[in-house]
């Protein structure tokens, strides 16, 4: 892990931001995301006035294909909105994105969004089925989803297939979730984007939910990105970590680092 | 054909008393609308004399050939109508101005030569405002009405529905997939009043134009065809309008890359 975690380590200096093509090139061709200069704004209304607010400056990291990334940092430090670039639910002030080494303005929206998928704090299930919601994305995509397959992807994050019949807004929050689960890993994207999906769960949920994600990461090569504030969801990542305060980006190799650098700093984060 | 027995100012004044009792009615039970309904007496009476001197201006300008008059009296009911719908939207929605003069001009318009040119057309009616002016006010009214409903039920679902649209679109929906359920309410809530309307008309209700043309002397049978057709076409103007008011705003609400405002 070593040598891969030197690569996480974001490049600030400078030149970056005039000349982004001088960025060191690392073998690209296992690149996932790369950020280059990526600066995060978002109106806010300040007094009675309402006014671009820059939350995050100059965040420059590249995320290997298969690997996994923690952004951890104190509410209101940019983690969702950092997080909402990556599948273009919106973009940033400046600075670029790009996904295999190509920006994302270059991809179809519903093209990026198949790929790289996101689960979001709150799941939000269509008021139908479980299978339903199974199927959505890819009814959306043009194809069918077999009850078969259906179960298979319940079974995958710990729920019995029984369920598919039910409505979906009637299961427990943590069920939800990991229907939610379920329902983005449909499409099997290359990337998974998670913004504090265990934040509601109960242990039970919250062990099946990262069960789920670490087998797929581990067999299937899901790059995963996750924003979390749970300690121990962070240590059984297990991965470099990006703390974000503020207005900063700074990337640790591993969770124990960056752990500590909160305990030093005294951050309200895990 | 028997003349309409008239009713002087001093009828209206009299008439006027009914008000002046539910005033009373106010005061006693505390309701606090006194002065409301005070200012509902001298406002109805003054608008409505003023529409009617307008009315009687254009219609006799319009019978001596002078139609621009026609035109310029239905140009500003569009344009009130566009004001009157986009102060109603209280959530800030980009070019709402033109969602509405799109969407109210063409629904209105359409549905109107519709019935001035295939359904009144062998008394070429265009060129005589008193058809052309109370069908534009009633098309137009009801187009009003259904494309604020619609658009305000929307944009207000677009903020407290937010999660499930971004999670369709995060599920690789397009705008108009992930929007479909909040359109589906939208369109049903503001055409809901249309359609239930000629549910019950003639049953519990008696439309005041029908009852008008009955007063006036108005043979009840030809009354009511005016009444059907007035149905019929305040239900499509509502739905033409709340339907392009919709698409605007859709268009509107998401950025060219997928992207909820």
């Amino acid at each position: 892990m070593v040598s891969t975690a030197k690569r996480w380590i974001p490049d600030t200096s400078p030149h970056l931001q005039e000349n982004p093509t001088a960025y060191p090139k690392i073998n690209s061709m296992a690149d996932k995301i790369t950020l280059r200069g990526v600066t995060v704004a978002r109106p806010a209304l300040v007094g009675e006035e309402m006014q671009v607010l820059q939350i995050l400056r100059d965040v420059s990291l590249v995320a290997p294909a298969g690997g996994r990334l923690a952004i951890i940092g104190p509410s209101g430090s940019g983690k969702s909105s950092l997080l909402r670039l990556l599948n273009r639910l919106d973009d940033p002030a400046s600075g670029e994105i790009l996904l295999d080494g190509v920006p994302l303005p270059q991809l179809e929206p519903v093209a990026l969004r198949r790929r790289v998928a996101m689960l979001f704090q709150q799941p939000t299930l269509f008021d139908d089925t479980v299978l339903a919601n199974l199927a959505y994305p890819l009814k959306l995509a043009g194809r069918t989803l077999s009850t078969e397959e259906a179960a298979t992807l319940l079974v995958e994050v710990g729920l019995p297939d029984e369920l598919l019949e039910r409505r979906a807004r009637q299961l427990s929050g943590g069920q939800q979730q990991r229907v939610a689960l379920a329902r983005a890993l449909a499409l099997s994207p290359e990337v998974l984007l998670l913004d504090e999906p265990t934040s509601a769960l109960d242990e039970e949920s919250t062990a099946a939910l990262l069960a789920a994600l670490l087998r797929r990461n581990a067999e299937s090569g899901l790059t995963l990105v996750m924003v979390t504030h749970t300690r121990e969801v962070l240590l059984r990542l297990a991965c470099p970590t990006l703390l974000l305060s503020g207005g900063t980006a700074e990337l640790y190799p591993d969770a124990e680092s960056a752990l500590a650098v909160v305990t030093q700093r005294r951050l309200e984060v895990a | 054909m028997e003349p309409t027995i008239p009713i002087s100012y001093l009828d209206l004044l009299i008439a006027g008393t009914l008000v002046f009792a539910s005033m009373a009615v106010s005061w006693r039970l505390q309701l606090g609308l006194e002065k409301e309904l005070f200012w509902g007496i001298i406002r109805s009476f003054l608008q409505l004399s003023a529409t009617g001197y307008v009315l009687l201006f254009v219609i006799n300008r319009a019978g001596l050939g002078e139609w621009y008059w026609v035109l310029l009296a239905l140009g500003i009911m569009l344009g009130v109508a566009v004001h009157t719908a986009q102060g109603r939207i209280k959530e800030p929605l980009p070019g709402k101005a033109l969602v509405f003069t799109v969407a109210i001009v063409s629904g209105s318009v359409s549905v109107l030569l519709f019935v001035l040119v295939l359904v009144l057309h062998q008394y070429q009616p265009w060129l005589k405002a008193q058809y052309v002016l109370p069908l534009a006010g009633m098309i137009t009214g009801n187009a009003m009405n259904a494309g604020a409903v619609a658009v305000s039920r929307f944009v207000g679902d677009l903020r407290t529905r937010r999660n499930e649209v971004e999670t369709a679109l995060a599920l690789g929906a397009t705008p108009a997939q992930a929007v479909h359920p909040l359109r589906r309410d939208a369109l049903r809530t503001a055409i809901m009043p249309s359609v239930n309307s000629m549910l019950v008309v003639g049953i519990v209700s008696l439309p005041g134009m029908m009852t008008g043309q009955i007063i006036a002397g108005q043979n009840p049978l030809q009354a009511v065809h005016y009444q059907i057709m007035v149905v019929y076409m305040i239900t499509a103007a509502s739905m033409f309008t709340a339907v392009i008011a919709i698409i605007g705003t859709i268009r509107q609400s998401f950025t060219a890359a997928q992207q909820l405002r």
